[in-house]
C-alpha cells in the first residue's frame, strides 16, 4: 500500500510543473484546466490510499518475509448473476433510443432500472 | 461465494466446483476467466470487420481513380474503420488479456467486482452494436474520420442520425472500458496474494495497474466531449461553433488530451505483454524491473502534456511546449526496448512462436518508436501532418504493437486457457506473412507521405507519381490478410487433434502457471509463496527468491 | 516443418534449464571483439551514407527559403534515425545469435551502470533535437520576415478562391472548373491569409514543406519565400467532407517582372 500511494500521488506530483508551464506559455484555457484536474484527481487518489495505509493492519501481501498469515475469507465473489446483463441491455437501449428515437429510451430506462434494482437487491442478499 | 485463502504448500485437491454449461452460463457469468475469453472473441471479431474495411480502401487506393468505392462509403469506411479499431478492437483486447491475466497474476480468485466486471463486457457489446448500426440508417455511418473534428462533425455539415448513433456507441464503450479501469485498480491494490508486493507483481499487472489509471484519468474527459457535441448537434449548442462564438479547435483540445493518452492505453498492456514473454523465453530474469516500472509510470505522466502534438497545424497552439513533452515522453519507451533487447542478451534463448512474435514486435515498435520524435518537431510535421507518413507512423506503433504482440499473447497463453496448444509450423507461417505484409503495406507510406500525399483521400491526382507505392502497400494488405486469417487455420487444426499443455508448458515465472489448464472457477487450490517477481521460478528451482533491494 | 511438440518434454525439446549463480560460461574475448568490429560496421556504414548521400529522402524539392531548412532538420534526424535503428538492431541481432547458441543463462536482473547509460543517451538525443527543433523555427523567421504580397485564400467545400491586392480572383470549384492556378512572383515573401466560412481546411504545397490549417473563425497567416520558378501541386489536407480529395490546387512562381504583367492584365 505503500508503493500504491506513492505511485499514484507521484504521477500527479509530476504534472503540476508541467500545469504551471504551459499557463504561463500559452493562457490557453481547456489545456490548462485539464491539466490541473490530473494532479487532484490523483493527489486525491493518493490521499485516499495514504488513509487507507494507515488505517490497515500490516496487510499479508506487503509482507516480504515469507510468512503467511492464517486467513479466513479472501472476499465475497458474486457468481452467476443475470443482472449485469440486464443493467447493459436497459443502458444500451436507453443511450441508443436518445441517439435514435426518444420512444425506445422510455422501455430502455425501465430495462435499466430493473437491471439496477436486480443487482442491488442481490448485493444486499450475497453477505 | 464466498472464498477462502488458498492453503499455501497444501496437498493438491480436486476441484470443488464444475465448470457451468450452456449460453446461459455464458450470459450470467461473471467468472472472470470467461469474461476474458468473451471479451478477447468478440475484440477479434470486430478486428476483422475494421480489417476488411481497411481491405476495401487499399483495393480503392491502388489505382488513382478507381471507383471501387463511392466516395461518401470511403468516407464511412475510414471513419468507421478508426473508430472500430481503437474503441472496438485494441482497448478491449487489452481489457480481455487483463480479465483473464489480472487475477492470475495477483494470485486473486476473482476481479475485485466480478458482476461490474460483466456488466463492462456487455455494455461493450452493446455499444459496438449501437455503432455497426449506424451503417444501417438512411445517410449511413458517420464519415468524418475517427476523430471527429467540428465543425464538419456537427449538424449542418453532417447531418443524419449516424453521427448520433456514433455518440452513442462510443458512451458506452467508454463506460465499459471505465468500470474495467476501476476493477483492474481495485485488485491490484486490494486482492494480492500474501508476499504478493507491489514490486514483485508481474510487468503486465504494473502496466495494466498504470493504464487502467490513464483510462479513469481520460476516458471521462472524451465522453464529456462526445456530450458537448451531442448536445451541439441536437440541442442547439454551440460550444464548437465558430459562427456564434465557439471555438472548433477547442474539440481539438479536448479529444487529443483523451486521444493521446489512449495511445498509450492501447499500447502499454502489450508491452506487459512483451515483458513477460521475453524473460521466460530467456530463461532469465527481466533485466531492469525497478526501471520498466519506473518507465511505465514516467509513460503515463508524460502522455496527458502532449495532446497539441496533433494540432501543431492549426496555428493556435504552444508548439515548443508540446514539442518538449512530445520528445521527452520517447526517452521511457527507448528505455524499455533496451530492457526487453538486454533480457535477452547472455540468456539462453527458447525460439518459439511466442519469443519470435516478441521479437517482431520490438523490431516494428522501434520503426514506429523513430518516427515519432521526427513528428515531435513541430516545423517538420506542418509538412508530413495529415499525410500518409502520420498514417504509417501510428501504424507502426499502434498496429505493430496490438498485433505481434496480441499474437504473441495469445500463442503464450492459449495453452493456460484452452488446455491444449496450437501449432507451431502454422504460427510460423502465420508470423513470416504477418511481418512481409505488414513492412510491405505501411512502409512504402512513410515515403507516400514524404512525397504529400495527403491522408482521407479516396483519390489522387495520376500526375503524382504515387499509384506505385500505393500498389505496393494494397498487396502487402493482402499479404497481411492472409497472414492473419492462418490464425484462424491454427485454431480449427490445432483444435482437431489437441495436444495437451498441461500446467506449465513454458516453464513460466508467474503465477498462473501454478495451476490447472484451463484453470479452476475459483483459480488457486494451492498457492506457492510468494518471495519475488518469480514465484514460478522460484518454486520449480527450490530457491527462497528474496530480493533486498526490491522491498517496499 | 518442425516437428509438432506439445509442451516440456523429456529429450531434444525439454526447455532449457536455468543456470545456477555461481557457473558462468567462459566468453571469447575473440568472439566479443568480432561481433564488436561487426557491429560498428553496421552502424557506421549506413549512418554515413545517409548523412553524405545528396537527396531528401523522399521530401519532393523545396522552392522556398523555409523549406530548405526543414529539409536540413530532416536529413539530420534521418541520420540520427539510421543511427539508432543499427545500434538497436545490432544489440538485437547480437542478443539473439548468441542466445541461440548459449547452453546456460546468465541470472543477472540488471545493471544500474548500464541501466543509466541507456536512459541518459536517449536524454541527450532528445535535447539535441529538441534544440534542432528550436534552431529550425529561428532559421524559418529570417527569409519571411516582411511581407511583399499578400494573397487571401478562402477554403471552402469543395474548392479554393484566391484574391489578390487588386482584387482579381483565381476561383476553382471541385467538379465544375479546372484546377485554380495561383501565380506568385519568385524572390518575394507572400502572406497567405487563410479564411474558411464553413469547416476546416488545410492549405498544403508539398513543395513548400510546410502547410497550415484554414480554420473558421481564426486568421492563420502562412508566409513563404518562393526561390525557385516552377509549377507545384497543391492539396486540401484537412478532411472537410465529400470532395476532400478534389480540391487541388496548383501554385505556378514565375519572375517578378512576369507576374506583374499578368497581375496588371487581370485587372
Amino acid at each position: 500500500m505503500n508503493v500504491a500511494w506513492r505511485t499514484m500521488a507521484g504521477i500527479g506530483l509530476f504534472v503540476i510543473p508541467f500545469a504551471i508551464v504551459y499557463w504561463f506559455l500559452s493562457y490557453e484555457r481547456a489545456g490548462t484546466v485539464l491539466l490541473v484536474g490530473i494532479p487532484l484527481s490523483m493527489l486525491g487518489l493518493g490521499a485516499y490510499l495514504l488513509g487507507a495505509w494507515r488505517r490497515a493492519p500490516a496487510l499479508p501481501e506487503d509482507r516480504t518475509d515469507g510468512v503467511v498469515p492464517a486467513q479466513d475469507e479472501v472476499g465475497v465473489f458474486p457468481s452467476a448473476s443475470i443482472w449485469p446483463a440486464v443493467l447493459a441491455a436497459g443502458m444500451t437501449l436507453t443511450v441508443f433510443g436518445f441517439a435514435y428515437n426518444p420512444w425506445l429510451a422510455l422501455p430502455g430506462l425501465g430495462v435499466l432500472v430493473t437491471g439496477l434494482g436486480g443487482m442491488v437487491v442481490e448485493s444486499t442478499r450475497l453477505r | 461465494m464466498t472464498v477462502t485463502a488458498p492453503a499455501p504448500v497444501a496437498e493438491p485437491e480436486p476441484a470443488a466446483h464444475e465448470a457451468p454449461r450452456g449460453l446461459v452460463s455464458w450470459i450470467t457469468t461473471t467468472d472472470h476467466k470467461r469474461i476474458g475469453i468473451m471479451y478477447a472473441v468478440t475484440s477479434l471479431v470486430f478486428f476483422a470487420i475494421g480489417g476488411i474495411l481497411a481491405l476495401l480502401m487499399r483495393a480503392e487506393l491502388a489505382d488513382p481513380q478507381a471507383d471501387l468505392l463511392s466516395t461518401q462509403a470511403y468516407n464511412q469506411f475510414f471513419t468507421m474503420h478508426g473508430t472500430i479499431m481503437m474503441f472496438l478492437f485494441a482497448t478491449p483486447m487489452a481489457a480481455a488479456l487483463a480479465n483473464y491475466l489480472v487475477p492470475l497474476h495477483v494470485g486473486a480468485p476473482d476481479m475485485a467486482f466480478p458482476r461490474l466486471n460483466a456488466l463492462s463486457y456487455w455494455l461493450f457489446v452493446g455499444g459496438g452494436l449501437v455503432l455497426l448500426s449506424s451503417f444501417l440508417t438512411s445517410r449511413g455511418a458517420p464519415d468524418f474520420g475517427w476523430t471527429g473534428y467540428t465543425p464538419l462533425s456537427n449538424a449542418i455539415y453532417t447531418p443524419g442520425v449516424g453521427a448520433d448513433l456514433w455518440i452513442a456507441a462510443l458512451a458506452l464503450t467508454g463506460i465499459a472500458t471505465t468500470i474495467t479501469g476501476i476493477n483492474v485498480v481495485t485488485t491490484v491494490f486490494s486482492l494480492r496474494a500474501p508476499g504478493m508486493t507491489m514490486f514483485r507483481m508481474p510487468l503486465f499487472t504494473w502496466t495494466m495497474l498504470v493504464q487502467s489509471v490513464l483510462v479513469l484519468l481520460t476516458f471521462p474527459v472524451i465522453t464529456a466531449t462526445f456530450v458537448m457535441l451531442f448536445i451541439d448537434r441536437n440541442f442547439g449548442a454551440v460550444f464548437f461553433d465558430a459562427t456564434e462564438g465557439g471555438v472548433p479547435v477547442l474539440w481539438q483540445h479536448l479529444f487529443w488530451f483523451f486521444g493521446h493518452p489512449e495511445v498509450y492505453i492501447v499500447v502499454l498492456p502489450f508491452f506487459g505483454v512483451i515483458s513477460e514473454i521475453v524473460p521466460v523465453f530467456s530463461r532469465k530474469p527481466v533485466f531492469g524491473y525497478t526501471a520498466f516500472v519506473l518507465a511505465t509510470l514516467a509513460i503515463a505522466a508524460y502522455s496527458v502534456t502532449t495532446w497539441a502534438h496533433h494540432m501543431f497545424t492549426t496555428g493556435a497552439v504552444e508548439s515548443q511546449f508540446f514539442a518538449a513533452t512530445t520528445l521527452l515522453i520517447a526517452v521511457p519507451t527507448g528505455v524499455k526496448i533496451f530492457n526487453w533487447v538486454f533480457t535477452m542478451w547472455g540468456g539462453r534463448l527458447w525460439f518459439r512462436t511466442p519469443l519470435l512474435y516478441a521479437i517482431s514486435f520490438i523490431v516494428v515498435f522501434l520503426i514506429g518508436g523513430l518516427t515519432g520524435p521526427m513528428l515531435a518537431i513541430p516545423d517538420f510535421d506542418k509538412h508530413v501532418h495529415d499525410t500518409y507518413f502520420v498514417v504509417a507512423h501510428f501504424h507502426y506503433v499502434l498496429l505493430g504493437s496490438a498485433m505481434f504482440a496480441m499474437f504473441a499473447g495469445l500463442y503464450y497463453w492459449w495453452p493456460k486457457v484452452t488446455g491444449w496448444m496450437l501449432r507451431e509450423s502454422i504460427g510460423i507461417w502465420q508470423l513470416v506473412l504477418m511481418f512481409v505484409g505488414f513492412n510491405l503495406t505501411f512502409f512504402p507510406q512513410h515515403v507516400l507521405g514524404l512525397e504529400g500525399m495527403p491522408r482521407r483521400y479516396v483519390e489522387y491526382p495520376e500526375e503524382s507519381g504515387w499509384q506505385g507505392l500505393n500498389v505496393l502497400s494494397t498487396v502487402g494488405s493482402g499479404i497481411l490478410a492472409v497472414g492473419i486469417a492462418l490464425f484462424v487455420v491454427n485454431v480449427i487444426v490445432s483444435a482437431r487433434r489437441r495436444v495437451p499443455a498441461g500446467d506449465d508448458p513454458w516453464q513460466g515465472n508467474t503465477l498462473e502457471w501454478a495451476t490447472s489448464s484451463p484453470p479452476p472457477p475459483h483459480n488457486f487450490d494451492r498457492l506457492p509463496p510468494v518471495r519475488s517477481e518469480r514465484p514460478l521460478h522460484d518454486w520449480r528451482t527450490d530457491t527462497v527468491g528474496v530480493d533486498a533491494a526490491r522491498e517496499g | 516443418m518442425p516437428e509438432e511438440e506439445g509442451p516440456v518434454e523429456e529429450g531434444r525439446d525439454q526447455a532449457p534449464v536455468e543456470d545456477e549463480p555461481a557457473l558462468r560460461t567462459r566468453r571469447s574475448p575473440v568472439l566479443a571483439v568480432v561481433y564488436g568490429l561487426v557491429g560498428l560496421v553496421v552502424v557506421a556504414v549506413p549512418t554515413i551514407w545517409v548523412a553524405t548521400v545528396d537527396s531528401n529522402f523522399a521530401i519532393p524539392e523545396s522552392v522556398t527559403a523555409d523549406g530548405d531548412e526543414v529539409i536540413v532538420a530532416w536529413r539530420i534526424m534521418m541520420t540520427m534515425a539510421t543511427a539508432v535503428a543499427m545500434v538497436v538492431l545490432v544489440l538485437l541481432v547480437i542478443a539473439v545469435v548468441s542466445g541461440a547458441r548459449r547452453r546456460t543463462a546468465s541470472q543477472t536482473k540488471g545493471s544500474v551502470p548500464l541501466e543509466l547509460a541507456y536512459t541518459a543517451v536517449p536524454v541527450l538525443l532528445v535535447a539535441s533535437i529538441f534544440a534542432m527543433s528550436l534552431w529550425l523555427t529561428d532559421a524559418m523567421g529570417d527569409a519571411t520576415a516582411e511581407e511583399d504580397l499578400v494573397v487571401e485564400v478562402d477554403g471552402f467545400r469543395w474548392g479554393w478562391r484566391f484574391t489578390y491586392p487588386n482584387g482579381h480572383e483565381v476561383v476553382g470549384v471541385s467538379g465544375e472548373t479546372e484546377v485554380p492556378v495561383m501565380v506568385l512572383p519568385v524572390d518575394r515573401t507572400v502572406s497567405f491569409e487563410l479564411r474558411s466560412n464553413d469547416v476546416i481546411h488545410a492549405f498544403f504545397v508539398p513543395n513548400f514543406v510546410t502547410k497550415l490549417d484554414v480554420v473558421p473563425g481564426q486568421d492563420n497567416e502562412l508566409r513563404v519565400h518562393p526561390t525557385r520558378t516552377g509549377e507545384w501541386m497543391g492539396h486540401c489536407a484537412e478532411f472537410c467532407g465529400l470532395d476532400h480529395a478534389r480540391m487541388n490546387f496548383r501554385v505556378r512562381i514565375v519572375e517578378q517582372d512576369e507576374f506583374e504583367d499578368w497581375l496588371a492584365e487581370q485587372a
